[in-house]
């Protein structure tokens, strides 16, 4: 009977110490993958851009050059560099321009970064918060950032990861204010994030 | 017509300072009054600077203060020049030439004054101007003497304009075409909102250039020579500090250099030149860098296009 007794009491206060592990652990929510840190690959990375031209169409362009890590586990974060330098809207001439000071100054500012400040969500779908930084003006943004898919790839891939996301920003609110008539001032940015397990 | 951006931003950034100058200056000088004298010095620099700081304002937008960014500088150049405006106006007491025909030295200790404050502001330009690059992208001894080699550039081309602008009617012609050649040299870079930002010069420079080829106005000519470089001067330098291809800072460099062409008349076999011929040789030179600069920033011939900057966004 004792025995039965103490094997009860210990089968409970296991289940306990197991519910405490899993609440702290934030509900279960956070898978391995979750948990690990992953550096952006640049090579299989889009960072495009869409802008109003004249009221007529939306114009994209991209940056080919992104670096960064993202972890989108419990205290994780997301940490994102692009080279602004690297901008592509198909024509040198525009690419020059866009450099420029009329647009993103790269000589002073080659960089647009972004950092996150919170990351609430779960399995596929994260809402992140951050600040994005262009043209050495910081703005806090928020959006919703959707899984596009998580495996290894074997030897030669390795474990990979895909985010994606799409947000409207002001181009005003980062000192973008060239030819405020013919190109639009919200800029819709969609970042495919592709990352390797480091 | 109002639709097309580029005649849009014009109207907005160039011609309505250049319209509100010109009004404030009309009520303020009063010409209409039978004993309207010549207008006080101070008086059309204060329109060019507020016409070109208006623009610079409107073109790059309102950035704070101090801003991190270049651009939200750029209406601030024009503060450099009115000190010294200030300075000429009550050291030298009235517009005169640095130095006599003869090239001796008038009212010495005031112009070694005006000297020193032009120096000073030149230092201020581009400490402005330069900060971030000292800061973030110079390194060494690059920290002291890529500065120090810009304040001498800056204060020759302060002295050059300033000086030519004292001297006999039309002075100011060549002073507007060199503003028409770094309109053009910016543009071509890639700059088009600083390429603006020259509009209220040339715009100003040729309501007084009309006014001093009807009044003769020495004063207007001496008063505006300040802010004049300091802008001129101040966009040249920032155009080539932060162009971000590497390809036009040759004709940037030369348009930088360019107020150095105003100093051609104090060569001694030119000094005996007509007002009319001097101006005539002095657009020639100035044609000349135009061409200079232009075969300079020539882009390559099989990189993506030839196309100029208004054509991308028409």
């Amino acid at each position: 009977m004792n025995r039965i007794r103490s094997f009860a009491v210990a089968t409970l206060a296991s289940a306990a110490v197991a519910t405490g592990l899993l609440a702290a652990s934030g509900g279960a929510t956070t898978t391995a993958a979750e948990d690990t840190t992953f550096a952006i690959d640049s090579m299989h990375t889009s960072v495009l851009f869409k802008a109003n031209h004249l009221g007529i169409a939306n114009f994209y362009g991209r940056f080919n050059t992104v670096s960064g890590t993202f972890n989108l586990g419990d205290g994780g974060s997301i940490d994102v560099t692009i080279d602004v330098n690297s901008v592509d809207s198909n024509s040198a001439d525009r690419d020059k321009h866009l450099k420029g000071a009329d647009f993103f100054n790269a000589s002073q500012f080659p960089t647009a970064t972004f950092k996150s400040t919170s990351i609430v969500g779960e399995g596929d779908e994260f809402e992140v918060t951050g600040d994005l930084t262009i043209r050495g003006t910081t703005k806090e943004i928020e959006f919703a950032l959707i899984k596009t898919g998580e495996g290894d790839r074997g030897e030669r891939f390795g474990y990979r990861a895909g985010w994606e996301t799409e947000l409207v920003i002001n181009r005003m609110d980062y000192g973008i204010s060239y030819m405020p008539d013919a190109l639009g001032k919200d800029v819709t940015l969609i970042l495919a994030i592709e990352g390797i397990r480091e | 017509m109002l639709s097309n951006p580029l005649v849009v931003e014009t109207l907005r950034s160039v011609v309505a300072p250049c319209a509100a100058g010109g009004a404030f200056f009309l009520l303020v000088w009063r010409p209409w009054r039978r004993r309207a004298g010549e207008p006080d010095m101070l008086l059309s620099a204060l329109v060019v600077a507020g016409a070109f700081a208006g623009g610079a304002i409107l073109t790059h937008g309102w950035k704070g203060w101090w801003p991190q960014d270049f651009t939200g500088r750029i209406y601030t150049f024009v503060l450099m020049g009115l000190v010294v405006a200030v300075v000429d106006r009550f050291v030298l007491g009235r517009p005169k030439p640095v130095s006599d025909r003869n090239g001796r030295g008038r009212n010495l200790v005031p112009t070694i004054l005006l000297g020193v404050c032009i120096v000073a502001m030149s230092g201020v330009l581009v400490w402005m101007m330069s900060e971030s690059r000292i800061r973030y992208v110079w390194t060494g001894a690059e920290r002291f003497y890529w500065p120090a080699a810009w304040t001498v550039v800056v204060a020759m081309g302060w002295v050059a304009i300033r000086n030519r602008a004292s001297r006999g009617r039309g002075s100011l012609i060549p002073i507007a075409c060199l503003a028409g050649l770094l309109a053009i040299v910016l543009v071509r870079a890639g700059n088009a909102s600083l390429s603006q930002n020259t509009g209220p010069i040339i715009g100003c420079l040729s309501a007084y250039i009309v006014l001093q080829l009807w009044k003769g106005g020495r004063g207007i000519a001496v008063g505006t020579s300040h802010v004049v470089a300091s802008a001129y001067l101040g966009l040249a330098m920032a155009g080539y500090l932060y162009s971000p291809e590497p390809k036009p800072h040759a004709a940037l460099g030369i348009a930088a250099i360019a107020p150095l062409v105003l100093l051609v008349g104090e060569l001694k076999p030119l000094k005996r030149l007509g007002a009319t011929v001097r101006v005539a040789l002095e657009i020639v030179l100035i044609g000349g860098l135009v061409i200079a600069a232009f075969v300079a920033s020539a882009p390559e011939s099989d990189g993506g296009g030839d196309n100029d900057i208004g054509d991308l966004y028409e």
